[in-house]
Order: structure tokens, then C-alpha cells, then sequence
């Protein structure tokens, strides 16, 4: 992924370098057109993903859905569509996304609050009936965040019923895009 | 926010720093930058009527604008929660007129008390140049459910053209 560069401001008089219109032509485009974009997938072939209810915060099968992203001082889009189906009855559970730096340890926090304690129905609460399945998709803006390379994961809190949560084995992404900084 | 101008076709002539900080420069910053704004709710917000929270205003330059709204409902009945969004207090965009379609742009209707994730992706085309206001609505079909969510996030984007 190329770097981006804060385009500058160009005077009459200077010489052109080779250099900088590489930084502020190549690179720059190249950034934009590839877009500073972040997946990962579970999809078709994958037995159903299931974790017992745990009353707590945990990570969302952290193996799979936990993502890298260098950021350059915008804000970062934030995207999960999920799959999901819940064996408890009329079970419910809350979700949302845990940011962290890279190479530190889970000091992080939630961006639903945008603290180490997540907000009291997360970024979303979803609730079935027993044995339901449904899409469910989060899309949320991580704003101004600080340059640096940052790990996301996907947590959830399992709140009613003897409840178990399933990804099924379709197809279920999870993904982050540096959005800008918008008007 | 640096402003978007068309990309001048180059010609045998001197080149100009103030060209290259218009047609190079700010052109580039447009693009990384992006024509967006976005609005989040506060958790369980009231979600009755005009959803206060969610109002916009976003300068355009005549492109089409993509308009979205991600959020989690539930209503205490078993009962639709219709979602639409006004344009300069004026136009639905479920219609593009004065009046809103009776679903507006989605509805839902799930079991009383429980939550649903809720989704609108719709691209408002030919939009004017200038200042657009978007405000987003949420009502009930019948019944006299309360209406609330989790956490929302509305985004208005000017997005090129058709």
C-alpha cells in the first residue's frame, strides 16, 4: 500500500524535482486509487463458528476476525456483515468494535464509547427468537484517528437465555477502509 | 477542506505554481479528503418523529449524493417503524416529492421488544450545487410503540455521477 503524502504547496520560480512529483503525484494517486482498504472473510466451506454465552465482553472468533490498518490522520470507515444465528431462546447479544495498537497489549478501547467501557448496548443489540438467523451488518466511523498502525476486532456480550452465537458458514466479512476527513 | 476544480487541459505554456496548487495539489487533498459528513446517535436515542440528531448539511457541486443510514431498531408492539429522509425540509427522497411513500424508503416489523438491524444505501442523483440539509424520520405505521435504537450512523456523500 503506498504511503500518502500531504500534497505541497507548489511556488513560481522553484525547479520541479523528480522526487516530488513522485510523492505528490505517483504515490498519492496510487494511494487513492488502491484506497488504504482492510479485509478479512469467513466464507463457504467453514463449519458454523460457534461460541457459548460468556456474560462478558470477548472477542468474535479473534483468529480470523481481527484486522491491521497504518493509518495517515483521517478517519477510518468500519464494516462487519455477519451471519448470525443464535440457538438460546429469544437470545440476545450486543456487539462492537475493539481498537487497540499494534504491538501493545489490549489497552484499547470500544468505539462505542470511545473508552475502555463499551456503551450500555454497544454499537448494536441484536435479538432472535430461538433458532434464528438473520443478516447483521455494523457500519460505524472511526473519527480522527491518530497516526499509527492499529489492530480492530469484532466483541460481543451474550445477555439473555442459554445462548450460544453462530457465524454460519456463509459468507461473513469484516472490513476497514481510511475514509478521509470529510467536508 | 480543500475545493474540487475541474482538471485543466495542459498546453505548450509556462507552468504556473498557482496551477499546480489548484489542478495538483487541492485536487488531491479533494480526493483523499472526501464530500462527506456523518452523524452518530447516543445510545437507546428516541427514535419518534424527526430524529433530531440526525440532520446534515452538506455543500455539493451538482454530482449525485449517496445517502445512508445504519442502526439498530425495536418497538415495543409488533408494529412497522418506517424510516424516510427529507431534503431541504422540502423533497422525500422515497417519492423525490413532497410527500413520503407510505413504507417511506424501509420498513421494518420484527416481534415486539426485539431489536433489528436496520439499513438504507440510496443514491440521490443530479443533485444542485450548493447547501443540502438531510434530515432523517422515523414513525410507526400504527400502534403507539416507542421507537429506539443502539447506535446509528447517518452519512450523507457526494459521491461523482451518473
Amino acid at each position: 500500500m503506498p504511503e500518502w503524502n500531504e500534497p505541497k504547496d507548489w511556488l513560481d520560480g522553484e525547479e520541479i524535482q523528480a522526487s516530488e512529483l513522485v510523492d505528490n503525484l505517483q504515490i498519492d494517486l496510487l494511494y487513492l486509487y488502491q484506497k488504504n482498504l482492510s479485509m478479512v472473510e469467513i466464507r463457504n466451506g467453514v463449519s458454523d463458528f460457534t461460541e457459548p454465552l460468556v456474560a462478558t465482553w470477548k472477542a468474535l472468533f479473534p483468529s480470523v476476525f481481527t484486522l491491521d490498518i497504518t493509518t495517515t490522520g483521517g478517519n477510518v470507515l468500519v464494516q462487519t456483515d455477519l451471519d448470525i444465528r443464535t440457538a438460546g431462546a429469544a437470545g440476545s447479544y450486543l456487539l462492537d468494535f475493539f481498537v487497540f495498537r499494534k504491538g501493545g497489549s489490549l489497552d484499547g478501547y470500544y468505539l462505542s464509547s470511545n473508552t475502555a467501557t463499551p456503551a450500555t448496548n454497544g454499537l448494536a443489540r441484536v435479538q432472535l427468537g430461538s433458532g434464528y438467523a438473520r443478516p447483521q451488518s455494523i457500519r460505524w466511523m472511526w473519527e480522527n484517528v491518530p497516526i499509527d498502525t492499529w489492530k480492530v476486532q469484532v466483541w460481543w456480550h451474550g445477555l439473555v437465555g442459554a445462548n450460544t452465537i453462530n457465524l454460519t458458514n456463509h459468507v461473513n466479512q469484516f472490513r476497514l477502509e481510511e475514509y478521509g476527513r470529510g467536508a | 477542506m480543500a475545493e474540487w476544480t475541474d482538471p485543466r487541459t495542459w498546453a505548450d505554456e509556462v507552468l504556473l505554481a498557482e496551477q499546480m496548487n489548484t489542478d495538483i495539489r487541492d485536487n488531491i487533498q479533494f480526493l483523499y479528503d472526501r464530500n462527506y459528513v456523518f452523524k452518530t446517535t447516543p445510545n437507546n436515542e428516541n427514535m419518534t418523529g424527526l430524529i433530531a440528531p440526525f440532520t446534515s448539511t452538506l455543500l455539493t457541486q451538482g454530482n449525485d449524493v449517496l445517502v445512508t443510514f445504519k442502526g439498530v431498531v425495536t418497538n415495543t408492539l409488533s408494529d412497522y417503524t418506517v424510516f424516510d429522509v427529507k431534503v431541504d425540509n422540502d423533497i422525500w427522497l422515497s417519492t423525490l416529492t413532497t410527500s413520503s411513500a407510505s413504507h417511506g424508503l424501509t420498513a421494518n416489523l420484527i416481534t415486539a421488544a426485539f431489536y433489528n438491524s436496520i439499513a438504507i444505501r440510496f443514491l440521490y442523483t443530479n443533485v444542485p450545487a450548493g447547501i443540502h440539509e438531510f434530515r432523517l424520520y422515523a414513525t410507526t405505521i400504527s400502534g403507539s410503540g416507542i421507537i429506539r435504537g443502539g447506535m446509528g450512523l447517518f452519512m450523507i456523500e457526494e459521491y461523482g455521477k451518473l
